[in-house]
């Protein structure tokens, strides 16, 4: 991802959904809400939003996360929303027939939903790479002072 | 039949699409270890506790 001017570029990760059959303004009205949000906060303000375009969001989201915790290796509770926009994709048109002979059009719209996230500390994939070591060093101390209060 | 006398400009149709806008749904903890985000007045849907009780059986 390139950023944008002399700003550092965070490490992060996007997905983008294509030809999505829910339209822009729709959309545009959910990715709004979520924009700048942590993560996985966004992810639970989108699977109670009632509007109809939120699933789609949900599922665009997730796999934004999904990209930046496998192929980035970074660590999911620690990514915000940086970047999220809707794109309008091709209208299909229908008619509806009027009366005496028109014919009304029907654009059934289409968006490309993009969202991008990103590793708030830049430190990130170290720590995630850490991470599994972490644990083992934290345990042992607990277990040791398991021990001495069974010994106690 | 009645029309419209003037066209409706740009500003005014985007000072009004501006307007339209969804609101963060309303959310609290669940009182379960889980900690899960609930909507009030639902049972929670991890671990169906409303009000303290078990009002759906565990899945």
């Amino acid at each position: 991802m390139p950023g944008k001017g002399d700003a550092p570029v965070l490490p992060g990760a996007r997905a983008v959904a294509r030809h999505v059959r829910i339209s822009p303004m729709k959309a545009r009205r959910v990715v709004n809400l979520v924009r700048g949000l942590p993560a996985k906060e966004a992810l639970t303000v989108l699977q109670f939003a009632p509007q109809a375009a939120s699933e789609q969001v949900y599922k665009v989201l997730a796999s934004a996360i999904a990209n930046a915790e496998n192929n980035e290796r970074l660590d999911p509770d620690a990514l915000l929303v940086s970047e999220a926009f809707v794109d309008e994709g091709p209208t299909m048109k229908r008619f509806q027939p009027r009366a005496q002979g028109r014919a009304y059009r029907i654009r059934k719209r289409t968006c490309h939903i993009t969202v991008a996230v990103e590793a708030v500390a830049p430190a990130a994939p170290r720590k995630a790479a850490a991470k599994k070591a972490a644990p083992a060093t934290e345990a042992a101390p607990a277990e040791a002072q398991s021990k001495t209060e069974d010994a106690e | 039949m009645a029309v419209p006398k003037r066209k409706l400009s740009r500003s005014n149709t985007r000072h009004r699409r501006a307007q339209w806008k969804a609101t963060l749904p309303q959310l609290s903890p669940c009182p379960c270890p889980r900690k899960e985000m609930v909507v009030p007045h639902r049972a929670c849907t991890h671990c169906g506790v409303y009000k303290g009780r078990q009002v759906v059986d565990q899945p």
